[in-house]
């Protein structure tokens, strides 16, 4: 019988926890990236918009007394992705707006003008939606203004708008104010209030997917693992018409992870072995693979796996792992002179990764010119690499920061452009502060596996020599 | 195989990568790539070879780096230190096992080491303060403190364990190392709190023994004497001795560890009755009276004898009935010896003997393992007065510490005669009536010390046996036991000397009993003694027993062996002179007796050959001459003449004034001859000549020689020789004249016309200084001879002078030398021998013709003219016919010869003459008898 190398549990538990983080929770921000920060640079940005579109005179502003074409007019601007302009049209048309406070537009309007960011003039709507909408409108508001401050991450600000709201919206709306509730509880650390929510939920629901997997992801927070399990094979038993594969890929990882943890190794395999080849998932999935077949001590599936996966030669996480789980393998072979061998390469692989990183973060103060925003806003990359972004910061971060580069090119005013290129700077400032968290956990996350490495090194030799 | 296979692996699953990319009707997904197997088998094992230190290494290199947050680090910092505490062991461990110059760096690592772990373990805790094994670690960090001498730290530690894990698997350690480090820091109420702790916890069975132990002896340091007898008392109990009578000596130790504690105890307390009562309170308890000699060894610690005494009597007092009774007595003794108290000793003993004698009643109802420990004991003390009463024997030499000692002799003897060999006891007793001289008894027990058979066991005792022999042999009057005596001696001598060939005695030994020996006339017996010693050289006594194995030799007839003996003692350096001269006769006679004994046997050369080396071997003694003159003596009468000679010889320079010398040289000089060394015999003589002392045998020996030499044609040496002699011995006058006629002879042999006529003269003049009553035919004949050779030598001469002009000149010398002439042959014919009187005559006469002949011949003056030289002739013719007649005259006188029936040759010359000078007369033809011839 083979021997599993002294340290493969460690490492295991080091990976699943390191994935599973990736996917369900997020670390502390840094001091200078907490809420307040990015608060006050939402502010900042509210300011400069309202200064902006105060000072912001096109040739001609038109005005109107009917809402139906104003909603025309905005829409028209919308469509042009000209959002500059027909922000500044509602603005001008905001008393017409206020007169017609019930009309259903104002949503739309409302909705325009917080994604936008366009707080003076959204604050003045919704308060007046407060104070002279009828009660759906007044929930719609709420359930607009919930996922304004879901975007900022101001998960109990969201809770509160999305209170008592559902009722009044429409299905669709009240299954995905569902799965805010949710999301936010969960980011409160509130999973069983969560779950509480989440059953609320009916399998009819275009969201019931999503739903489904926070579900289980609760349930795995409380240690609920048959819960979790029933209620993810349940997805995939029966999958909806209108769920895409990725969301599948990434339930099979999940569930694949969860069911390691368990102990299920031979369904954890079966799990990864689901997802698709070409998935956003699949290096996850090739390391979910190759440490279920480390437990069944299947070391020939393990190293063909881990083997594939350094292949592939990404950069992110499990990428990186496959260096070490390769050495750990030949340790569990007792092959102990390459495993030896491999656990050095693999130190000197993350060596290579950590000064290319650094670098980076030398060779340049202001990372602004090398980072990358993807279309989303969900990923930022800073050159080869590439972090998932609104898992960890505030959508409205981004929001923010791509339209002050609109406002930027609208302006002819000096003391405008003066406010605006301050903010910029405060913003790319930010965004390289992020930067460079990303990377000094990149580099963290290289030097623990430097660590784990040397530790295996150790327990490698110590192994030996105790033979 | 593991790298093909991977290969292998990637291969396809590239491969099917591919196929997946260019078959997009079927979802690929990661179950085909995946290559499921069963758990693999094991491969073959590559390990590498890691030292301690690179793995030690590596765990460093990893804490170095590894953040607090790292999960492994705990692991690691615990796994490290456990490596650095084996390595700190370790290195004591090779520390206790080396002894080289490195242990101060082996020192100085483990400390490193010890404090590497240390500051792991510290680091581990200040970092994991929560951690679940953190027991453990405490634990190991007091050890290391332990181990680095810092118990106070260890103490700590360990307290941190007492107190805040009481549940620790290490709890109940970690309280007992409390106490004791109380104990050991004197905080004796801590201690005894904490070891009350360790005996009341539950699974104490490691430390409960201990515990109850050390918690006594806290009380014990705390005045609560009963309380720590109890706890000794369970310590006892915990322990569980087996009999006590067959503890082991670990066992034994323990257990007199435990007692001692109780005795300590108890003499603390204010009388010895406490144990008396204690032990009547407690009559189950056993061991009483080896607490009583716990307590008395305490005291005797103290030097308290007496109380030590009074304890062990206070036992046997109260329990008088106890087998350890005798014991007890005993060990009161040995306090006296302890004490240095010998009468109390002595007292005491004497009371014991008579108490507890092997004979003694007592012994019939007791322990026969408890009799045995204690009769070996009183062997001990019997052997002990035994010394004493000797030793005042010998300072006082009085009758009644004779006595003493002799009573506690036979005492041992009566009870442990088996031991008596081994405590030579024997020997002392032995030592003890010679020193009364009761040497026949002595000598017993001095055999019974030494020997068993011929077997020498006791070598002192050997050697006296040897001496007190020796003394009784020497007073021994009748023969039977004065014999008996001295076989008992040589035999003990032998046995000792076999035994003990390298001791310093054996030559004295052997010595004096070789010439014991030799006294007794046992010659065998004396080489068989001395053989013993025969090769060790120690000049003093080699010496002395070498001359008596020589003398035994030579008594034994075996003379080539007592050569050799004596031989060797004369060998040895620096000797006594006097010996040294006994000794050189005594070898002489040794080879003269074997030259005697190979002459009887015929053997000549063999005994030469002894006779001779005498003078080699011993050349100054006595028997050199008498022996060499016997070899030249059998030399000669076996015609040995080469030996003889160089015997002479090397007699004579051995010997230059021994009276053989004189018939020496005779034999010498005749072997020469005999050995054609005729020469060397001459020369011989000629020292015969010149030495001896008698006159004839000097001439006889003087004229020998230089016949010798004569004859061997040395005509130098002759002369010489025959000069000496005529030189040395003028009578008598014929051997005297006959040397200087054996002189002319040999100069004129060689040519020595000067030394010839010299000598010739010589004769003469001697020949006419001598009567006539001393000359003889021979001399009258010698003298002729010597005139007749003269007178030719003067005729030659006389004959070459031609008379030539002037003539008168030469006329004159002419007529000079015929007058010579004539004198010579005159002379020689005086003498009236026939042979040189018919010469000289017929010489005269001749010298008278010639004369007239040359007067007739002479040189004519040339200035006559032929008258005058008519004249002259005429005249010549008148003088030379006087001296014609008188030529006539000689050679008649001549032919007188003829009456006496002389005709030789001179005789038929001079009737030449005649017929020449007067043919008238003698010219005339002989009257030829016919008959006669016909006759013929």
């Amino acid at each position: 019988m083979l021997r599993l190398p002294p340290n493969f549990p460690i490492v295991i538990t080091s990976i699943c926890l390191l994935l599973l983080g990736v996917m369900i929770d997020r670390p502390v921000m840094a001091e200078e990236l907490n809420a307040k920060n990015f608060e006050r640079l939402d502010k900042e940005f509210q300011e400069l918009s309202s200064h902006f579109f105060q000072t912001y005179s096109p040739h001609s502003q038109a005005i109107f007394d009917n809402m139906v074409l104003l909603e025309q007019a905005v829409k028209s601007y919308q469509k042009n992705n000209l959002n500059i302009e027909a922000i500044a049209l509602i603005r001008a048309n905001l008393a017409l707006i206020k007169r017609n406070i019930d009309s259903p537009s104002v949503l739309g309007v409302l909705t325009f003008l917080l994604e936008r960011n366009e707080w003076e003039s959204a604050d003045q709507l919704f308060n007046t939606i407060q104070q002279d909408g009828n009660k759906i409108i007044i929930s719609n508001a709420h359930f607009a203004m919930a996922k304004y401050y879901m975007k900022r991450h101001k998960w109990q600000s969201s809770l509160d708008y999305l209170d008592g709201i559902t009722g009044d919206l429409a299905p669709s709306d009240a299954d995905y104010a569902n799965l805010m509730q949710g999301v936010a509880l969960q980011r409160l650390k509130k999973h069983r209030d969560a779950i509480r929510f989440y059953e609320k939920d009916s399998p009819i629901s275009q969201y019931y997917f999503f739903i489904t997997l926070n579900l289980a992801v609760s349930y795995i927070r409380q240690d609920w693992w048959t819960d979790a399990h029933l209620a993810i094979n349940k997805l995939l038993d029966q999958p909806q018409k209108n769920t895409s594969n990725e969301l599948l890929n990434r339930l099979n990882v999940v569930l694949g992870y969860s069911l390691m943890r368990q102990g299920y190794y031979r369904n954890s395999r079966e799990a990864f072995r689901n997802v698709d080849l070409h998935s956003q998932y699949i290096n996850q999935a090739l390391l979910g693979v190759a440490l279920s077949a480390i437990s069944q001590m299947d070391y020939v599936g393990a190293l063909n796996a881990v083997n594939i996966l350094k292949a592939r030669q990404g950069n992110d996480l499990p990428s990186e792992e496959a260096y070490l789980l390769l050495p750990s393998i030949y340790s569990s072979l007792e092959q102990h002179l390459t495993a030896s061998a491999g656990y050095s390469s693999a130190i000197e692989h993350y060596m290579h990764q950590i000064q290319v990183i650094e670098h980076i973060m030398a060779s340049n103060n202001d990372l602004h010119s090398d980072i990358k925003i993807s279309d989303n806003k969900s990923v930022l990359s800073v050159k080869e690499y590439e972090f998932n972004f609104s898992e960890q910061y505030p959508h409205s971060l981004l929001e923010n920061y791509q339209m002050i580069i609109s406002l930027k090119d609208k302006t002819q005013n000096k003391e405008t452009i003066k406010l605006v290129t301050k903010l910029y700077s405060n913003y790319n400032s930010t965004l390289t502060q992020i930067a460079r968290k990303f990377l000094n956990e990149r580099v963290a996350h290289l030097n623990n596996y430097i660590d784990q490495s040397k530790y295996g090194i150790a327990l490698l030799y110590d192994n030996s020599q105790t033979e | 195989m593991l790298s093909m296979l991977l290969k292998t692996v990637l291969f396809i699953s590239l491969l099917m990568s591919m196929i997946a990319c260019s078959t997009s009707h079927k979802k690929q997904t990661l179950a085909d790539i995946d290559i499921v197997g069963k758990a693999s088998e094991k491969t073959a094992k590559k390990s590498i070879k890691i030292s301690n230190e690179a793995i030690r290494g590596a765990y460093a290199d990893y804490l170095n780096q590894a953040s607090k947050d790292e999960k492994s680090r705990l692991t690691a910092i615990n796994r490290l230190a456990e490596l650095e505490f084996e390595l700190g062991n370790r290195l004591i461990q090779e520390n206790n096992s080396l002894k080289d110059n490195n242990i101060d760096d082996i020192d100085a690592t483990y400390v490193a080491r010890l404090e590497a772990t240390i500051e792991l373990i510290s680091t581990s805790l200040r970092e994991y303060p929560k951690a679940s094994k953190n027991d453990k670690l405490l634990y190991n960090l007091a050890n290391a403190y332990d181990q680095l001498g810092k118990s106070d730290q260890s103490n700590t530690v360990l307290t941190k364990i007492v107190n805040e894990y009481p549940d620790s698997e290490y709890y109940l350690e970690s309280q007992f190392r409390v106490a004791e480090q109380f104990f050991s820091m004197e905080k004796y109420i801590a201690a005894e709190d904490s070891y009350t702790n360790v005996i009341t916890l539950p699974k104490n069975e490691r430390f409960i023994e201990k515990a109850f132990l050390k918690r006594g002896w806290s009380r014990l340091k705390l005045g609560y004497y009963h309380e720590a007898v109890e706890d000794f008392l369970e310590t006892i109990s915990y322990h569980g001795f087996s009999d006590t009578a067959n503890l082991t000596v670990s066992e034994r130790d323990v257990f007199n560890e435990y007692i001692r504690a109780i005795g300590l105890s108890f003499s603390y307390m204010e009388s010895l009755d406490e144990i008396v009562h204690y032990f009547k309170n407690n009559p189950d308890l056993r061991y009483t009276y080896e607490i009583y000699t716990s307590i008395s060894d305490n005291y005797l610690k103290q030097n308290r004898y007496s109380d030590s005494a009074s304890t062990l009597t206070h036992f046997s007092k109260h329990y008088p009935n106890s087998p350890h009774v005798p014991e007890s007595k005993i060990k009161v003794i040995e306090g006296w010896r302890m004490a240095g108290l010998s009468q109390k000793i002595y007292d005491d003993i004497e009371f014991f003997y008579t108490a507890y004698n092997p004979d003694n009643q007592y012994w019939k109802n007791q322990n026969i393992a408890e009799e045995k420990l204690i009769i070996e004991t009183l062997k001990e003390y019997v052997l002990l007065m035994m010394e004493h009463y000797h030793k005042k024997y010998q300072a006082s030499h009085s009758d009644f510490e004779f006595s003493n000692a002799e009573k506690w002799y036979t005492r041992y003897l009566n009870h442990y005669s088996t031991y008596s060999r081994k405590d030579n006891v024997h020997y002392l007793y032995a030592e003890l009536l010679f020193e009364h001289n009761d040497l026949e008894r002595a000598l017993h027990h001095y055999e019974l010390s030494a020997y068993d058979g011929h077997i020498i066991l006791n070598k002192n005792a050997a050697y006296n046996t040897i001496l007190t022999t020796s003394r009784l042999y020497s007073t021994a009057k009748s023969n039977p036991p004065k014999e008996f005596l001295l076989n008992k001696h040589i035999n003990y001598a032998s046995l000792f000397s076999q035994l003990y060939p390298n001791d310093d005695r054996v030559p004295s030994v052997i010595s004096h009993a070789a010439e014991l020996a030799f006294k007794a006339n046992d010659y065998s017996k004396v080489i068989e003694l001395t053989n013993l010693i025969v090769d060790r050289v120690n000049p003093a006594y080699l010496e002395n027993s070498s001359v008596v194995r020589g003398h035994a030799y030579f008594e034994l007839g075996q003379f080539s062996n007592a050569e050799a003996v004596y031989k060797s003692i004369l060998s040895i350096p620096n000797p006594n002179y006097s010996v040294r001269k006994k000794i050189d006769d005594n070898l002489a006679l040794s080879i003269y007796k074997q030259g005697e004994e190979e002459q009887q046997k015929g053997n000549g050369d063999s005994a030469i050959y002894h006779f001779t080396r005498i003078a080699t071997v011993t050349p100054r003694s006595d028997v050199a001459a008498i022996g060499m003159n016997e070899a030249i003596n059998i030399a000669i009468a076996n015609d040995h003449w080469d030996t003889a000679i160089n015997a002479i010889k090397n007699f004579q320079s051995l010997f230059p004034n021994h009276e053989f010398n004189q018939d020496l040289s005779k034999k010498l000089s005749m072997s020469y001859l005999k050995n054609g060394q005729e020469i060397s015999a001459a020369k011989e003589y000629e020292k015969m000549a010149k030495n001896n002392n008698d006159v004839a045998v000097k001439m006889a020996a003087q004229w020998r020689a230089a016949e010798i030499y004569e004859s061997n044609n040395e005509p130098l040496l002759a002369i010489k020789a025959y000069q000496l002699f005529s030189e040395t011995y003028n009578r008598p006058y014929s051997q005297y004249l006959e040397a200087m006629q054996k002189i002319v002879n040999l100069y004129e042999s060689i040519g020595d016309t000067t030394n010839t006529e010299f000598w010739r003269y010589a004769i003469l003049n001697a020949d006419k200084n001598t009567s006539n009553e001393e000359k003889t035919d021979r001399t009258k004949i010698i003298a002729s001879s010597t005139a007749l050779n003269l007178a030719r030598y003067e005729l030659i001469a006389y004959k070459e002078i031609d008379l030539t002009l002037p003539l008168k000149s030469s006329l004159d010398k002419k007529r000079t030398s015929l007058q010579k002439a004539i004198k010579f042959f005159g002379q020689a014919s005086i003498y009236g021998i026939a042979e040189t009187s018919t010469e000289a005559n017929y010489s005269i006469g001749e010298i008278y013709r010639l004369f007239s002949q040359a007067l007739l011949k002479s040189a004519r003056p040339v200035d006559l003219n032929g008258e005058e030289l008519e004249q002259y002739n005429l005249l010549l013719e008148d003088q030379a016919f006087p001296f014609e007649d008188k030529a006539i005259e000689f050679f008649q006188a001549n032919l007188l010869h003829l009456r006496k029936g002389i005709y030789d040759s001179w005789v038929r010359l001079s009737h030449d003459q005649l017929k020449l000078l007067f043919p008238a007369r003698y010219q005339r033809g002989a009257i030829t008898d016919v008959y006669i011839n016909v006759l013929h």
